[in-house]
């Protein structure tokens, strides 16, 4: 044996037995690794390797077998003794190649790494990333300078252009719509795409490989593993969480990364009701700009929302978080080189990932308007936009910007400039437009990653929610006398 | 024997047992390379546990740190 581990005498013998089996044709012929490597998986009970398995595979119960038998041999778990045997041996090879002259000083990097773990400085710490990091770079400059850069180019320079082409090449104006106009196929759906999503993402995932190869998100996570407890969520959800602040339909996709489907769950609802996205909270704090306690009282609500229904659905489902546990890598100084590669591939494959999704938004919104679907859905908004003490006009924005963030937000925008609302509308109005679904391409995603039964129940219950929300907001601004 | 998350800080502890709920958390902390034998030293408790373990490092919540025995060393 040429091996360069060698396992405790009932493992090997194990080893050697399912060796000696492997000789024959099985079903991981196409593995490419060696008898050996294949038998150490099969002890492991390596879950892939056992699914390739036929159950009709006439030494699959004599596999099985020969694992209790072995296990029986041992004191400990299976896999734990083959663990332990590797770790022994690195260790071995460890002390035999490195010659430790020194205790290593604390250098820079161990004293930055205190920095951002210790609860007095770690929490102002993580506090200034957010803010510089997702509110001034993502927020402000891809959200708002980006955005209005690229939206402008393209309401000046395309939208005409394909409209006018349009006109010419098809004839029939129902037929123009869908392809031009002001939901379109182009003029919309892949401006939606272009613009406004692309920015977004583009500065989003800059931000994000920079504090990932910097080594951050660990610690990230590790601050705040207590908090998201209460949530039913683990450190690990932090993650989709805080990309949700730029994109909800990005962050919905990453909630595919969490460990258990209860924790998925949660998190793809809770950023469905309560995380705004970047388009949409950057036109929020525009509309409040001017009023600071309007503005604390729209986060205020927000986070509140977040924090008691994440606490109520952990409460209501069944099954407890995962545990959190995570290696915590040195902090770096990231290559630029490799944050400009990620960030590239990234923005290329969420890009053509999103697209189809603003494509059908617009066929949606084309067919949705042809058949009065729509003006139907208005007049059913109406009375409870009047309930919430809003103008009637405002109805249309909650429709159509669950289509189109910017037609939301800046339907809200104009109907303001007119002088039409007061502080506490606009607030109203702020409130459930970031409760309401983010958007068509989100609710897309939460369906592709929870399933349909699912995402009608979480839209059952936010639709009425955001409304009700609203109106108990109405109400306690009316009956306090609060006046902003 | 005492659990992980009872120890004091900056000592030094020998793991001696994983007594975790599930399979899946005894596979993650043995590819932490958290496992009978090694020696590991509680760095923090607050907000997350942060413990190392030779020139490796990792974080565990309160849950983790109850599932894995250590003694003195």
């Amino acid at each position: 044996m040429n091996s360069l581990v060698i396992y405790p005498e009932a493992i090997e013998q194990a080893i050697a037995q399912l060796e000696q089996w492997l000789q024959h044709p099985h079903p991981w012929q196409n593995y490419r690794l060696t008898p050996r490597s294949l038998a150490l998986l099969l002890l492991q009970k390596d879950p892939q390797l056992w699914d390739a398995c036929p159950p009709d595979f006439p030494q699959r119960l004599d596999i099985e077998h020969l694992i209790l038998e072995t296990q029986e041999k041992l004191s400990e778990p299976l896999s734990l003794a083959i663990a332990q045997t590797r770790q022994q041996q690195a260790q071995h090879l460890e002390n035999q190649a490195l010659l430790i002259t020194d205790t290593p000083r604390l250098s820079f990097v161990e004293h930055l790494h205190r920095l951002t773990v210790n609860p007095l400085t770690g929490f102002p710490i993580l506090l200034l990333i957010l803010y510089y990091g997702v509110y001034k770079f993502v927020g402000e400059f891809g959200a708002g300078v980006l955005v209005d850069g690229i939206e402008g180019f393209f309401e000046e320079q395309i939208n005409p252009v394909v409209d006018q082409i349009t006109s010419q090449l098809i004839p029939w104006p129902i037929l123009q719509d869908l392809i031009a106009h002001d939901y379109g196929i182009i003029t919309l759906g892949i401006r939606y795409a272009v613009a406004i999503v692309l920015p977004v993402v583009a500065t989003y995932f800059l931000m994000f490989s920079l504090l990932e190869d910097s080594g951050y998100l660990p610690r990230l996570s590790l601050m705040l593993d207590r908090l998201f407890k209460i949530l039913g969520l683990s450190g690990r959800a932090v993650i989709p969480m805080v990309l949700g602040l730029g994109c909800d339909t990005m962050a919905t996709m990453v909630t595919r990364t969490l460990t258990t489907q209860r924790e998925r769950l949660i998190a793809a609802f809770l950023l469905s009701l309560a995380i705004p996205c970047a388009a949409q909270w950057g036109v929020i704090l525009g509309l409040l700009a001017q009023k600071p306690a309007a503005l604390l009282v729209w986060g205020g609500v927000i986070f509140a929302i977040f924090l008691g229904i994440g606490y109520l659905t952990a409460r209501l489902l069944p099954g407890t978080s995962g545990g959190f546990y995570m290696e915590i890598p040195p902090l770096r100084l990231p290559k630029l080189r490799n944050v400009l590669i990620k960030t590239w591939v990234r923005m290329k494959w969420y890009f053509w990932e999103v697209l189809p999704l603003f494509i059908w938004a617009s066929v949606l919104i084309w067919v949705g308007r042809l058949t009065g679907l729509f003006d139907a859905i208005i007049r059913l908004i109406e009375p409870i936009a009047r309930a919430l003490g809003l103008p009637q006009e405002t109805a249309p924005i909650f429709l159509y910007g669950f289509f189109r963030r910017d037609y939301g937000a800046a339907g809200l925008f104009d109907i303001q400039q007119q002088g039409a609302l007061t502080g506490n509308q606009l607030v109203v109005a702020a409130v459930v437009l970031t409760l309401f679904l983010p958007c068509v391409a989100q609710l897309q995603m939460l369906v592709k990653e929870q399933g349909l039964k699912n995402t009608i129940w979480m839209v059952v219950f936010i639709i009425p929610f955001a409304f009700f929300i609203g109106y108990v907001l109405h109400l306690s601004l009316t009956l306090l006398g609060v006046n902003f | 024997m005492n659990a992980l998350s009872t120890v004091k800080k900056g000592q030094i502890h020998t793991v001696v047992a994983l007594k975790p709920k599930t399979e899946q958390t005894l596979i993650k902390l043995m590819a932490l390379g958290i496992m009978p034998g090694c020696q590991v030293k509680v760095e923090q408790q607050f907000p997350s546990y942060i413990i190392s373990m030779g020139r490796t490092r990792a974080a565990l919540d309160r849950e983790t740190a109850e599932e894995i025995w250590v003694e003195r060393v």
